[in-house]
């Protein structure tokens, strides 16, 4: 048997001796996408909020119907006036306040349009402005609905198509980079401890006096947790397309063979960690702390990358999961080919290969 | 076989090596002997090229240990101090990853190793986690001689280890020099110094003395005695304030006495000590060991 | 007590000596808080638009020019046809291509309301349909214009109704002011968690156990002086991160800081405790990593920090009640942002309570001195 080989054999003993990391390895993954894939999500429903009614005529009692019947809105509470209102923020953690004047049913559709003021607890921008959005949109709705025929409002129609995601789920912005998140850390992890466990256990210093060379040690570390994180890819796509509906409009092998070129990089980004590292617990907490939320928040997997400030953009370059985001975005939604992608694929082997490099430099088995 | 010249190695300000010169001949079983931080795993690690010297040369086999590393390494045999195996693998899976890597099929016969191989044998499947520290000591020895390496580094191989299994180990060893192949061990302990053909004295980096363990005995320039009473710990440090005394130190439950005067007899030490209150004490002259070598040696 | 402080004094020195560890407590955290709460931002603008005007009238001109003001858009370019423009979108170069149909003008003066279609890349939903909206109001203020323009009959009466809008407690109006209390969080939590899920079972490996568990120290105290370093560290780097956010970032912290610290002692313990557990059941290191690592992502996605809670559907809303660090995050803007009191965080503050001593006492019961081949 090969030295290769025989390294390769000792890896898989190691890891199918240790059974329950075996479990945990695949079913993070699965259990991660599920959970992430039903929880993450920025449409909100059933959102707590006041109204505060200074009129009480029938117009107004039918817009705050039309609010109730809507599942975007729970309201708990009702006030007469806006005195109070502060305290109902605070104590029932409303998020939006909607104040309906007392000249509302006089003057809607006899003179100026009434003004409806919303309350935003903008401590979540965000959720404010998505509430208040909804809020317009079931407001507007009701003056198109209470309007007379004759009273429309613009001379031309606007018709809308929402391409390559055509009932703008959410899913859809989430799922590659849930996808990302996932097979980063978890190939990342397995292979940032292996190095280092050959250290802590002394078996290094008895590899290090054989013949046998640092690149195959590397070599043979990376195979078999390469077999591993593709069998994890196979899964989570299969939920990605199964569970989630997301569809793959482009070839999928293409997509498993981008999702392998990702598998490699982070496994060669555990590996270089683990080069650098001289205990378990060192390298455990560098690719945790130093991969986790540089992952979540610069890949683009949540907050677009295009806003963030200038001398920001470049350090976002840096994360291979934004390059594989982007990819597979293409290639699922808009159906693009591997030469359409090319740009991602050569970053992403190029961080491989550099990373790989210098493991294997810093693994050189004479110490200085 | 292994010649070093001038050999230094420093960490910071820690001269772990100070100019160390040694030569090693072919087929010789050689103790590398001294204390805890002398700088022999440090000695070793740069003879294992796992380690660069600071300055200096080092060459085993006739290859230079910072050109030819590679070279070196087909050809040692090395068992670091604590046992370094892959625990979770079976002794046969440990031994024949080792034969693989070194591209060599595993002999179960061969002279070299059939004899250490029948011992661990029966365990052939166990986990090497799971083994008592005798039989690591042996798995690990097979690993290093599996395929057949000329020069062997064994670095403090039988430290925690029993009595016993220790006795094992040497008289394996004795076997190996038969089988042209030359060995370097290091050892906290004395009395397997007296096994070694040729042995090195080091101690913070230097090397005190290098010889045959009995030129080094006879090289002891004073006079010898050993000393014991019912109490014999509280006769230190009187026997320290005798002005005859060279050294004094404890060795069990006896004393070990230097004197400076060549002339002194027990005569003179029982004397000194009755006059301090101390009765019926035993002395008696006695032949010195490694121990009592080395520790003069250290305290020159 | 003795028995307590020596064991408390191992664990520092074997911090103090780490100085990675060290680096990774202190910097890294500081470093991420800075860099990483730039990136924060979900406003929609430099939304790339191309106009693709078929129509080539005054009035379509007109419609176009709109968007060149628009501070949400930035216009590409104006072209007259459209298979290009679509490519663009294609290649993710543009967000909304907006089609004028020929004959518009024409269509408008006979009323005959012309379609004009918007054309959103919707792969980022949400995005899509904000700037569909944010084109349809430029429209709608155009579409006044346009009427006069082309002397078109106007409605006398309009079924508008309009809405004005205030943002609360949030005076800067900084997505950042929402996420650096959680970011904190996420960041201590981490580091906290991982460092005591390690802690024991690293002994295990290294196979330092058994000398604690021969000598007479019992298990309570035992647990207790590994928590005291960490619980120390964390409170000490949640002062950090809030001296950050209230200096670096200029962000007012207007409520109770006292308040704050004891929630925060209490979610510490919390944390570390869970971190004990996982490391009391796991074998190896890389197992206890895992299994942190899992249970950790899976809070700290869910706790509120990157998307709101209430997008979540109900029955993980009411999960999430099981998940200490959305009470932590929460707790902390409630507190922070919102000055809430005492009364206010009641439900919260015991629900933690009960929580942390649960799982000290499952921590210290757990712990089993005699070696069982786990």
């Amino acid at each position: 048997m090969s030295a290769l080989a025989a390294f390769v054999k000792k890896e898989f003993l190691h890891i199918f001796r240790d059974k329950r990391t075996l479990l945990i390895i695949f079913c993070m993954p699965i259990a991660l996408v599920m959970i992430f894939g039903v929880v993450i999500s920025t449409e909100i429903y059933d959102a707590k909020i006041a109204i505060v009614n200074a009129s009480s005529e029938i117009h107004s009692q039918k817009l705050i119907e039309k609010i109730n019947s809507s599942n975007y809105f729970k309201t708990v509470s009702y006030l007469r006036s806006s005195l109070g209102l502060e305290e109902v923020f605070r104590a029932q953690n409303i998020k939006l306040a909607i104040l309906i004047p007392q000249n509302f049913d006089k003057d809607f559709g006899n003179g100026p349009p009434p003004t409806l003021q919303l309350i935003a607890d903008a401590s979540d921008l965000n959720v404010a402005t998505t509430l208040i959005g909804n809020a317009s949109n079931i407001i507007q709705a009701f003056a198109q609905e209470n309007a007379p025929p004759s009273g429309a409002v613009l001379p031309f129609q606007i018709t809308t198509r929402m391409y390559y995601n055509p009932e703008q789920r959410d899913v859809f912005m989430f799922i590659p980079g849930i996808l990302a998140l996932v097979l980063m850390i978890v190939s990342a992890m397995m292979t940032s401890i292996t190095l280092v466990r050959e250290k802590e256990f002394g078996t290094w210093r008895v590899l290090s006096s054989t013949p046998l060379p640092s690149v195959i040690i590397i070599v043979g570390k990376l195979i078999p947790y390469f077999l591993l994180s593709s069998i994890n890819a196979c899964l989570i796509l299969g939920l990605a397309v199964f569970v989630f509906g997301m569809p793959i409009h482009g070839n999928p092998v293409e997509l498993f063979l981008v999702c392998l070129l990702f598998i490699f990089t982070s496994l060669s980004l555990g590996i270089f960690i683990s080069s650098i590292a001289n205990t378990q617990q060192a390298a455990i907490l560098a690719s945790m702390v130093g991969l986790f939320l540089p992952t979540t928040f610069l890949s683009g997997f949540i907050f677009p990358i295009e806003n963030m400030p200038v001398w920001l953009q470049p350090v976002a370059q840096i994360v291979p999961a934004k390059w594989f985001i982007e990819a597979i975005k293409r290639i699922m939604l808009k159906g693009a080919g591997l030469g359409q992608v090319l740009t991602q694929i050569y970053v992403l082997a190029g961080m491989a290969t550099v990373l790989l490099a210098i493991s294997i430099r810093r693994s050189r088995k004479q110490a200085t | 076989m292994v010649q070093i010249e001038n050999l230094s190695r420093h960490f910071g300000s820690v001269q772990a090596l100070d100019n160390v010169h040694l030569h090693i001949e072919k087929n010789q079983l050689f103790g590398l002997i001294g204390p805890d931080g002398a700088g022999k795993s440090t000695l070793f690690d740069i003879l294992a090229t796992l380690r660069l010297p600071s300055s200096g040369t080092a060459r085993v086999h006739g290859f230079d240990v910072q050109t030819k590393a590679n070279q070196i390494r087909k050809r040692i045999g090395f068992m670091p101090g604590q046992f370094s195996l892959y625990q979770d693998l079976s002794v046969l899976e440990n031994i024949r990853f080792f034969a693989n890597v070194y591209g060599v099929a595993f002999e179960e016969s061969s002279p070299l190793i059939r004899d250490i191989w029948q011992q661990i044998a029966p365990f052939k499947h166990r986990p090497a986690g799971k083994l008592s520290g005798g039989m690591k000591q042996k798995l690990a020895l097979c690993c290093a001689l599996v395929h057949k390496p000329t020069v062997l580094l064994l670095d403090e191989p039988t430290t925690g280890v029993d009595p016993v299994s220790r006795k094992e180990f040497w008289e394996m060893l004795q076997t190996l020099k038969s089988q042209n192949i030359t060995t370097l061990v290091s050892t906290p302990y004395m009395d397997e110094a007296n096994l070694c053909e040729c042995i090195a004295l080091i101690q913070n980096g230097k090397i005190l003395a290098i010889n045959s363990p009995a030129a080094i005995v006879a090289q002891f320039e004073f006079n010898l005695f050993g000393v014991q009473s019912a109490h014999s710990n509280a006769l230190i440090n009187p026997l320290r304030q005798f002005e005859k005394t060279q050294h004094c130190f404890a060795f069990g439950k006896m004393l070990h006495l230097t004197l400076k005067d060549a002339c002194a007899t027990e005569k003179d030490i029982v004397e000194f000590l009755e006059k301090q209150g101390h009765k019926n004490v035993d002395v008696w002259p006695m032949k010195p060991g490694i121990e009592d070598c080395f520790i003069e040696l250290m305290q020159s | 007590m003795r028995i307590v402080l020596a064991l408390l004094k191992k664990e520092f020195l074997q911090i103090k000596r780490n100085t990675f560890i060290l680096r990774l407590l202190i910097l890294v955290p500081i470093l991420q808080l800075c860099i990483l709460s730039q990136a924060i931002n979900f406003e929609m603008k430099n939304l790339n638009l191309i106009v693709v005007d078929l129509d080539k009238s005054p009035s379509s001109e007109l419609l176009s020019k709109k968007f060149q003001a628009s501070r949400y858009f930035i216009l590409r370019e104006i072209t007259h046809s459209q298979t290009p423009a679509l490519q663009e979108m294609e290649d993710n170069k543009v967000d909304l291509v907006i089609v004028i149909p020929t004959h518009f003008e024409k269509e408008l003066r006979g009323g005959q309301s012309p379609v004009v279609s918007f054309v959103a890349d919707a792969v980022n939903g949400m995005k899509a349909g904000l700037a569909a909206n944010y084109a349809a109001n430029i429209f709608m203020e155009a579409a006044g214009e346009l009427a006069q323009q082309l002397r078109l009959p106007i409605t006398a009466k309009s079924f508008n109704i309009q809405t004005t809008y205030s943002m609360w407690y949030n005076p800067i109006l900084e997505y950042k002011t929402l996420i650096l209390p959680g970011l904190l969080a996420v960041l201590v939590t981490l580091v906290s968690g991982l460092l005591a899920a390690l802690n024991i079972v690293r002994e295990k490996e290294m196979g330092t156990m058994e000398q604690m568990n021969v000598s007479p120290i019992a298990k309570w105290q035992f647990i207790v002086a590994k928590l005291l370093p960490f619980w120390l560290i964390g409170l000490f780097e949640i002062t950090l991160g809030l001296l950050v956010i209230r200096w670096v970032f200029q962000i007012p912290l207007v409520g109770n800081l006292a308040l704050l610290y004891a929630f925060c002692g209490i979610y510490m313990v919390l944390i570390l405790t869970l971190g004990l557990l996982i490391s009391n059941a796991s074998r190896t290191q890389a197992q206890a990593m895992f299994l942190t690592v899992f249970f950790f992502m899976v809070f700290i996605l869910t706790s509120g920090v990157f998307t709101p809670v209430e997008s979540m559907p109900s029955w993980a809303q009411t999960l999430n009640k099981a998940n200490p660090i959305a009470y932590f995050v929460d707790v902390c803007r409630r507190i922070l942002l919102k000055g809430a009191t005492f009364e206010h965080l009641k439900t919260s503050f015991l629900s933690m309570a009960s929580f942390a001593t649960l799982s000290l006492g499952l921590a210290i019961w757990r712990y089993k001195k005699t070696h069982v081949d786990s």
